[in-house]
């Protein structure tokens, strides 16, 4: 009889085992969190598009805002990864002569570290896209893009912190 | 006491799909970001253009016949040492968002030679010619010179690009201008002369505006978690059935039938579980 009832105790704990283990360990979610836009001359990062690479092409799957409110979201794992980087720059500030000298006035940097704090990905100047020097006169939104080189890896985070620099 | 292992059951079913629906995914994105941060500014731009012609044969004069750097202040020193003939310093100054009803200048230069003659010209743009603000004088003496210009052409405009230009001519050898101090002082609606509010030269250089933090928390593969529990479910769901239509050899014990239906159950759970995005 105590036989019986610790084979069943065994089975539920098993059971319970296997119920925690289907879980996934990680709660999905999608933060955005003091995003602070535009500076008091109407610069900065005004948005991030975030394009995963799951089914040979990039595909958009999240545009963060600078508006945004806290959001959750889910996305696929280990597929590339793809930012575009929307950015407000002054003309009137920086003095460019038009949008295409601007460029030289602003440049982009993305570091990627690990949760053990290893540099994984770094890269500056990012890939010009296109701008939007007519909609926000005075100010020119430029998009520019950077591709993450590695796959995300199971169990691991990623910190990627995007800087925004122009000269003036 | 069947009732109440059914109960258990049947919460352990709801207790799994439950977290199945609770946790969709294996991955989360978060991203913080910091205030932008910028400084203030004056002039938004310094772009300088040193133009050294050699009167005589119209050349370029070499790098060598001048020096000039930054001083420490911030202020302008400019020196040429030319045989003979023109040299100009230009700088171009962009101010923007300022409403400018006039400016004046002020130099403070040293020339070495007695035949020196060194003038200080800013550009008007009525006229599109140079404006000679004044005269240094000629000797081995410091001079401060302060210049006052309406402009009108200025006063229409809040996006100002001003060009001032510090013109020496000698016919003798190895004149030199040191010009040690420019500065120029504004004149906007809220200020006055009076008030001297004076800008101050300002170096441009990269300013960070924006920094984003993206956090990318990857977890376990659920494909493959789900694929075996999928596997798990389609054994355990056709074994337990077959073992409750069959119903053994023998009568079947309330304990056998606990353990079939819970097998049967989680086999379900598994295969719903796993199939279940």
């Amino acid at each position: 009889m105590y036989r019986k009832k610790a084979y069943a105790s065994i089975f539920v704990l098993l059971a319970i085992f296997i119920l925690f283990v289907s879980v996934p360990p990680v709660k999905t979610q999608f933060v955005l969190a003091e995003w602070d836009y535009p500076d008091e001359y109407g610069q900065g990062i005004r948005g991030i598009q975030i394009y995963e690479n799951s089914s040979g092409s990039w595909v958009q799957f999240y545009y963060c805002h600078y508006d945004d409110s806290y959001d959750t979201y889910d996305w696929n794992e280990s597929v590339g990864i793809k930012l575009i980087v929307h950015t407000m720059l002054n003309s009137t500030l920086v003095g460019a002569a038009d949008s295409d000298e601007a460029k030289l006035y602003q440049r982009h940097s993305v570091t990627v570290l690990n949760k053990s704090g290893a540099v994984i990905f770094s890269q500056q100047n990012f890939t010009y896209v296109d701008v939007n020097n007519e909609t926000y006169h005075p100010l020119w939104l430029y998009r520019y893009e950077v591709i993450f080189d590695f796959l995300p890896e199971l169990m691991q985070v990623y910190t990627a912190t995007v800087i925004y620099e122009i000269f003036w | 006491m069947r009732r109440k292992r059914l109960i258990i059951l049947a919460l352990f079913l709801f207790l799994y799909i439950g977290l199945v629906f609770f946790a969709s995914s294996s991955m989360s994105l978060s991203i913080a970001a910091r205030p932008n941060i910028s400084k203030d500014f004056h002039i938004s731009s310094w772009n300088e253009t040193i133009d050294l012609v050699d009167a005589g044969d119209g050349q370029p004069i070499e790098m060598d016949d001048y020096t000039d750097t930054w001083a420490v202040d911030g202020f302008y020193h400019w020196a040429y040492n030319s045989g003979s003939g023109e040299a100009y310093l230009i700088e171009n100054i962009t101010v923007h968002d300022v409403n400018i009803t006039g400016f004046r200048c002020a130099i403070y230069a040293f020339a070495e030679s007695a035949n020196e003659d060194a003038d200080i010209f800013v550009w008007n743009f009525d006229t599109n010619d140079w404006y000679e603000l004044g005269d240094l004088y000629r000797g081995a003496v410091w001079h401060w010179h302060n210049f006052t210009v309406y402009n009108s052409d200025l006063l229409s405009k809040t996006d100002h690009v001003v060009m001032f230009k510090l013109n020496a001519t000698d016919t003798s050898s190895l004149a030199t201008v040191n010009c040690n101090y420019f500065e120029i002082t504004w004149c906007i609606p809220e200020w006055n002369f009076v008030n001297n509010a004076t800008l101050n030269f300002e170096m441009p250089d990269w300013n960070t505006v924006g920094i984003a933090i993206i956090i990318f928390t990857t977890g376990l593969y659920l494909p493959v978690i789900n694929g075996f529990f999928i596997f798990l479910g389609l054994i355990m769901i056709p074994a337990s059935s077959l073992y409750l239509v069959r119903g053994g050899k023998s009568e079947m014990s309330t304990t056998k039938l606990f353990y079939v239906l819970v097998v049967f159950f989680i086999g379900w759970a598994l295969l719903i579980g796993g199939i279940m995005p």
